[in-house]
């Protein structure tokens, strides 16, 4: 199957499944919602019958590319296959979900730091405790908002 | 005007400027500031914090400090959507979309001064609006309903196609997926349950601040970090950033006929009670983008881009305080907690409002001013520190934006199953721009959705019980021609550019 084929292929899965659901609702509140579903539909077998009809363009030549001019100077980053990086951005809500807002996101900040950016021991701590103190300045004390807690916190407390 | 009119506008704007009472908006608007400033707070939740410090002051100094309030938060969202690509409230998402391009091309000091020019002028159009409009207020909010509202979707609707990018289809399959999107949660008017697929979470429909989030800040980390990119800007240093504040300030009056359409956009729509606070600057950038031409930059970088949706949430400011002072009907969250500090006082909203306390009114009204133009002068006057961010290393960068995303996301409705939602869109968004599909059409439908759904279906249910005449209302046939010169004026200004060539 074409690298773009199968994001148009699981879109119109998504399209029928929306389809499927809206089954069991009144007209009121399905007759919308099937008008779209049914237009949008069409249109993405249109575009899985263009997806299959030519070659295509290879994924990096998108609609959203932008042409940036990068300085040649600039020491190059890791770069990452997508699978990693997504695994790495999903380790987030998992974090704070356990640990809240401020420790988590401090902690999350100190991994990434040492593990993904191979930061020294010192700065990953210092931008770490940085972080944390800064949010739990601003959000605490200043806008006086509550900052989810944590799992743990809950079950401590 | 009404003399009674221009004497109250002068009584207001010596109470405003007067030692010490001007000192209330610039705290009001400092204080504003800082909430806008921080993801996932707004001025509603400082309006409501307030609520309690202010109510045993007299309505005076109530005005100045409420007043600042409305106008303090509007711009300072903007700042972290230009910068990061995490708007500060759903108002400035619009911003992001050509923003945050003009960044990553070292352009930001072009894009802050734009957006804080834009913000500050639209705001003085929105207002002078206001008080043009006061006389004919009333009138005016009355005239407008679900069919005016369902034009006015509608009439936003037919810019997707401008802002579909390079094919057509996948824009309006974007669109459609937007729709999908809005439908999830409870039906207004049957109040059952759509396409939860059996999830608690969606019961209360998906919010558009952790999909934007999603859509937007995650998913340009996530290509940040696949690209293996240096900085946001591609430089190491801020001497080394193109563009300046000066050209940001000169792009809005070379943009001028653009920037006047989009302020009157912002007012217009800011007027009508319960469309959200979103709508205007999405209509106002769907303008810009089909009145720019399909070969224009819009999505890349492009400053109209930025202009045009900045304008239209500052107008919409002045604009949503008409239904609140005339009607006692709030626009949005906002009003509403303002409408609800008024009656607190004793003052009631209506033409007692209007007549006996006008001169408050316009203590409210200019201090909205001052405190839209303190965030301007402020933002422009911190460009460069603020730009100098887009020269910090993205390994370092990367998790504050990302805790900072967090935040948003789970402060705006305090729930952590927002901050699921928006990994979740990350990666949709992500995979949206690998693939070339674009994103701008799905956030726009995803915001409109809603107001067309329960607009078509009002009417329809006001036209089955003869209660409504569908033709005879003017604002619908002014809409309707604004709807159809949407549909031609592409192909317009497509066929006046080939003549343009062949002349050549």
């Amino acid at each position: 199957m074409h690298q773009k084929t199968w994001m148009t292929l699981v879109l119109t899965i998504i399209t029928l499944w929306f389809l499927q659901e809206s089954i069991g609702l009144s007209s009121v509140a399905s007759f919308i919602p099937r008008v779209m579903l049914s237009l949008t539909l069409f249109l993405l077998i249109v575009q899985l019958l263009l997806d299959l009809r030519g070659p295509g363009l290879p994924s990096s030549h998108t609609a959203e590319t932008i042409d940036i001019q990068e300085d040649a100077s600039i020491p190059a980053v890791r770069r990452m296959p997508a699978w990693l990086v997504i695994l790495w951005i999903t380790v987030l809500p998992g974090v704070i979900w356990l640990f809240g807002v401020t420790a988590g996101g401090s902690l999350f900040c100190l991994v990434f730091m040492k593990w993904y950016a191979s930061e020294t021991w010192k700065t990953s701590l210092v931008f770490a405790i940085t972080l944390g103190l800064a949010v739990q300045l601003v959000f605490s004390g200043i806008l006086n908002t509550t900052l989810y807690g944590g799992v743990i916190a809950q079950v401590l407390a | 005007m009404d003399s009674a009119v221009v004497n109250a506008a002068i009584e207001g704007f010596l109470l405003v400027f007067s030692w010490p009472y001007i000192l209330y908006p610039i705290a009001g608007t400092l204080l504003a500031m800082l909430f806008s400033a921080a993801p996932g707070l707004n001025s509603s939740s400082l309006m409501a914090l307030a609520i309690p410090l202010t109510y045993a002051w007299d309505p005076l100094p109530v005005m100045l400090v409420f007043g600042a309030f409305v106008g303090g938060a509007t711009f300072m969202g903007s700042i972290t959507a230009i910068l990061f690509n995490i708007p500060g409230k759903p108002s400035n998402a619009v911003t992001l979309l050509d923003g945050y391009p003009l960044t990553q091309q070292g352009k930001a000091k072009t894009a802050i001064g734009s957006a804080a020019t834009a913000s500050a002028l639209g705001s003085t159009l929105g207002i002078f609006i206001l008080i043009l409009m006061i006389p004919f207020m009333r009138n005016a909010a009355i005239a407008l309903g679900p069919a005016e509202y369902l034009m006015l979707a509608v009439w936003g609707l037919t810019m997707l196609a401008a802002l579909a990018g390079n094919s057509l289809i996948k824009g309006l399959v974007a669109a459609g997926l937007g729709f999908q999107l809005a439908f999830i949660g409870y039906d207004p008017r049957t109040a059952e349950l759509r396409f939860t697929f059996g999830i608690d979470y969606f019961a209360d429909g998906l919010s558009l601040v952790p999909v934007l989030l999603g859509l937007f800040a995650l998913a340009e980390v996530i290509d940040l970090m696949v690209s293996g990119r240096a900085t946001l800007s591609g430089r190491q240093k801020a001497s080394e950033l193109s563009g300046s504040v000066g050209d940001g300030i000169r792009s809005v009056f070379r943009h001028f006929p653009l920037f006047v359409r989009s302020s009157a956009i912002g007012a217009v729509i800011g007027a009508i009670p319960g469309i959200g606070s979103s709508v205007a600057g999405f209509i106002a950038y769907g303008h810009a983008s089909q009145s720019a031409g399909a070969r224009s930059g819009f999505g890349h970088g492009d400053i109209r881009g930025v202009i045009a949706p900045e304008a239209a949430n500052d107008a919409k400011d002045g604009g949503a305080l008409i239904p609140t002072l005339a009607l006692g009907i709030p626009g949005g969250t906002g009003t509403a907690i303002l409408l609800g500090v008024l009656t607190l006082h004793g003052l009631t909203p209506g033409r007692e409002m209007l007549t006996d306390h006008l001169a408050l009114v316009f203590v409210l009204i200019w201090s909205l001013f001052l405190s839209n133009w303190i965030t301007s002068l402020l933002g422009l006057s911190l460009v460069n520190p603020m730009a100098r961010l887009s020269t910090i290393r993205t390994t370092r960068l990367i998790p504050i934006i990302l805790v900072l995303a967090a935040i948003g996301a789970i402060q705006y409705r305090g729930l952590l199953a927002d901050l699921f939602c928006a990994v979740v869109f990350g990666v949709v968004g992500y995979l949206m721009k690998r693939h070339g599909w674009p994103r701008i059409p799905l956030v726009m439908a995803f915001a409109l959705a809603p107001l067309f759904e329960n607009s078509l279906h009002l009417t329809l249910r006001l036209h089955e019980l003869g209660r409504i005449d569908f033709w005879s209302r003017p604002a619908v046939i002014i809409l309707l021609g604004l709807i159809i010169f949407n549909l031609i004026l592409p192909a317009f200004l497509g066929r006046l550019r080939a003549i343009r060539r062949q002349s050549k």
